[in-house]
């Protein structure tokens, strides 16, 4: 098999260079796409998750009220409940920072004192002492910092920062610096703390918490505690576990997770329909050489294995290559994806760009996969090539016979099936299943009209023959031949079309899906996770 | 050695039926030189196809070295295709893209040869056929009289017991032509291979020990 590689596969390759490298760089290309959109995935539900790990600190449980919030009258109840060792209320939310554009603080309103034994905050300089903290709560104007947000906008302690808040710009003193460790870590730094009064002032909450976290004294059990606190919460307010709310933003992302799923699969679509255009085209020019080699013995077994393992070759080095580009894509999208939120929202710490090796074998198994499978049509087309081909000198002429082949039926099965999915998808429950049912609808409908482009080309061709149309600079006559070429062989030029219409798709698709989709995802996220 | 008993065939073109043989019977013994001579569309070509196995007769039986070709099974005729038989075309039918040592050495790699016995049986040819000196020339950088030569020393790479040529000459000069006829004859003379050629050519046919005319399909006479 080698030998046969190296004197008939690779001379092709080589001989049709421009080809090869077309071919190479359109699997790669889809490799790339879905090596970073999993590298992306991963970053971004690991940065979310990472985030509400450091808000929740130790907290077990949290008490919250969705937007409504949690009534302040409740916290005594909350922390007099037997087994709740500390309670630790929040009031959390983005402030706009006055006079510079774009830059927002996630400010976080606690009650320094207890919830100290909530969250581990690390001071510049010095430990904030006892005394410390009491000037700190003493003083209604005072604001801590991260170092990094202090270094960025030329805060040092003492400094005034003036926010937009709930009644308009407040100037606070930078009183404290915190490290970015544990909590001060979320949100690249941007990150403020606020005496709770001060927060609720600032937010328009008065008298009103985001969510009290709680820890549970040893020997009592969680799932006790929550039992305990449901009775006298009375409704008003749910203890969940922060597990809990991360398996709910776990949902909301997936909505997310699930459209750059479809966009992998989109990229998939177009790498399958290039290759097998390829592998197909490459049947064609070589249909001489196939009989030849028929001729002098080969079985349509090995010539399969050829054919087979020329689109295994090619895919694999070709999703070496993609794999690495898209390691690079992925960072260069993290960064456009960190400075997108850092821009709704706040900065972002994305997880480092790296890759697992899950992510590497799912890249590089789609795209040998697609390529193998791509190339089996044109494949078999090949071992049916009669040993009488090389004796021939007709033109030889594949694929679809016009009007009722294969190819038209299985557009029609297509095109019936598609509306129904799409007209469906919207009755369905559930965030993810209308998507997904609409995003397959997309494709299968895609799908006809890729089935269908060769009985297209033929009609169009005869309408133009019958038209007086006359391109502009073209010769009638060169037109004739230039459309009857197209005409002579309908399948192979329906999947150039094909390959360009799905193309042209898949762009229009993801840059739909990026535009509204992850912004509305990511919105819905800021809101469920932080003011739950 | 090859014999065909009211060898038919037919092919549809759209509704119709196109009879290209109506019924050739035939016998060629081992080590014949035979010329098989016809108007266009007589069947002549049909007939060397069917006994190289590269079609099916649709009626008729046809034994090629004592087997019943048409009856094989894919693989099977594919097999006594690469080494019981040897083809020469018209257009010579070199792969383009290998030299003429690779596209000599091509049957051997098919068969899984090992590269010392293809290294050897691929010069030897070449030899015989005097291009050892173009052996590393594509077909591109050759004279059709070459390539000519390379496509036959391609069919004896396993010294097959037939070798059949369609238009063996058809291609080429007058001069350059009858220098491959004698190279032909020589094989069959040296190798003892049964030679048949498919000819318009009456002096290549005078080449040949018996020529078989056919028409419409029939063999219409026979001259030796």
């Amino acid at each position: 098999m080698l030998s046969l590689l190296r004197l008939i596969s690779w001379r092709h390759l080589r001989r049709h260079r421009l080809r090869t490298l077309l071919t190479f760089l359109g699997i790669a290309l889809g490799v790339a796409v879905i090596f970073a959109i999993a590298v992306v995935n991963r970053s971004l539900t690991t940065s979310f998750q990472s985030t509400i790990d450091q808000i929740a600190g130790k907290a077990v449980l949290q008490v919250a009220n969705g937007e409504s919030g949690v009534s302040e009258s409740l916290l005594p109840v909350i922390r007099d409940t037997e087994g709740v060792r500390d309670a630790a209320a929040a009031v959390e939310g983005f402030l706009p920072v006055s006079g510079m554009r774009g830059e927002r603080l996630y400010v976080y309103g606690v009650d320094l004192l207890t919830d100290f034994a909530m969250r581990d905050y690390q001071f510049i300089d010095s430990e904030f002492a006892f005394d410390q903290a009491l000037d700190f709560i003493a003083r209604p104007d005072s604001i801590a910092i991260t170092e990094s947000f202090s270094r960025r906008l030329n805060l040092p302690l003492g400094a005034t920062v003036a926010l937009t808040t709930s009644t308009g710009k407040q100037n606070y003193t930078v009183r404290a610096l915190l490290r970015e460790q544990g909590t001060a870590k979320v949100f690249g730094g941007s990150f403020a703390l606020m005496d709770l009064p001060v927060a609720q002032r600032a937010f328009g909450k008065e008298g009103k918490l985001d969510i009290v976290d709680l820890t549970v004294e040893e020997g009592a059990t969680i799932e006790a505690v929550q039992a305990r606190l449901r009775p006298r919460l009375q409704g008003a307010a749910e203890a969940e576990r922060p597990k809990k709310r991360g398996e709910q933003i776990e949902l909301l992302l997936t909505s997310f997770r699930v459209g750059l799923f479809f966009v992998s699969l989109i990229a998939l679509f177009v790498g399958f329909f290039l290759i097998y255009n390829t592998v197909s085209v490459s049947v064609i020019q070589r249909k001489h050489e196939i009989g030849t080699l028929r001729c002098l013995g080969m079985r349509r077994s090995e010539l399969l294995r050829l054919i087979i393992t020329e689109a295994l070759l090619l895919a694999v080095f070709a999703s070496l290559v993609g794999s690495f580009f898209g390691w690079l894509l992925a960072q260069a999208a993290l960064v456009a994806v960190g400075e997108t939120m850092g821009n709704l929202f706040s900065l972002v710490d994305l997880a480092s760009g790296g890759f697992t090796a899950r992510e590497c074998a799912v890249a590089l198994g789609s795209g040998i996969v697609v390529a193998v499978l791509a190339a089996l049509y044109p494949a078999w087309v090949a071992i049916h090539v009669s040993p009488l081909e090389n004796a021939r000198k007709a033109a030889w002429r594949p694929g679809t016979r016009g009007k009722g082949s294969w190819a038209n039926r299985l557009g029609f099965v297509c095109l019936c099936v598609s509306p129904v999915l799409l007209f469906l998808a919207p009755l369905l429950p559930g965030s993810i299943e209308p998507f997904s049912v609409g995003v397959v609808g997309m494709l299968i409908f895609l799908l006809s009209l890729a089935f269908f482009c060769p009985a297209l080309i033929v009609y169009a061709v005869k309408r133009f023959w019958q038209s007086s149309l006359r391109l502009p600079g073209v010769s009638w006559i060169e037109a004739r031949l230039a459309s009857d070429n197209l005409r002579r062989n309908p399948a192979r030029s329906g999947i150039t079309v094909a390959t360009i219409v799905i193309s042209l798709a898949a762009i229009f698709t993801i840059a739909a899906f990026v535009i509204a989709s992850a912004v509305l995802c990511s919105r819905g996220w800021i809101r469920w996770s932080l003011r739950i | 050695m090859i014999r065909c008993i009211d060898v038919r065939k037919a092919y549809r073109q759209g509704e119709n039926e196109v009879v290209a043989l109506a019924g050739v019977s035939l016998d060629i013994p081992r080590g014949a030189f035979t010329a098989i001579m016809g108007p266009s569309g007589s069947g002549k070509s049909t007939l060397l196809h069917l006994m190289g196995g590269l079609d099916r007769p649709s009626g008729g039986e046809l034994l090629v070295d004592g087997r019943l070709i048409g009856q094989m099974a894919d693989d099977e005729v594919t097999l006594f295709r690469r080494t019981s038989i040897g083809f020469v075309f018209q257009f010579f039918n070199l792969l383009p893209t290998l030299t003429a040592w690779e596209n000599v050495t091509l049957p051997l790699v098919l068969d899984g040869r090992s590269k010392a016995e293809v290294d050897q049986r691929a010069a030897l040819l070449l030899e015989k056929v005097g291009l050892e000196k173009r052996q590393h020339h594509l077909p591109e950088e050759m004279s059709g009289g070459e390539i000519q030569r390379v496509a036959i020393a391609r069919a004896l790479a396993f010294n097959p017991p037939i070798l059949l040529a369609d238009e063996p000459t058809g291609n080429l000069d007058s001069k350059t032509g009858q220098s491959v006829l004698s190279l032909l004859r020589k094989i069959n003379q040296e190798n003892g291979s049964t030679v048949v050629i498919v000819t318009h050519s009456q002096e290549a046919a005078n080449c040949a020990d018996r020529t078989i005319y056919l028409r419409d399909g029939r063999v219409e006479r026979e001259s030796s």
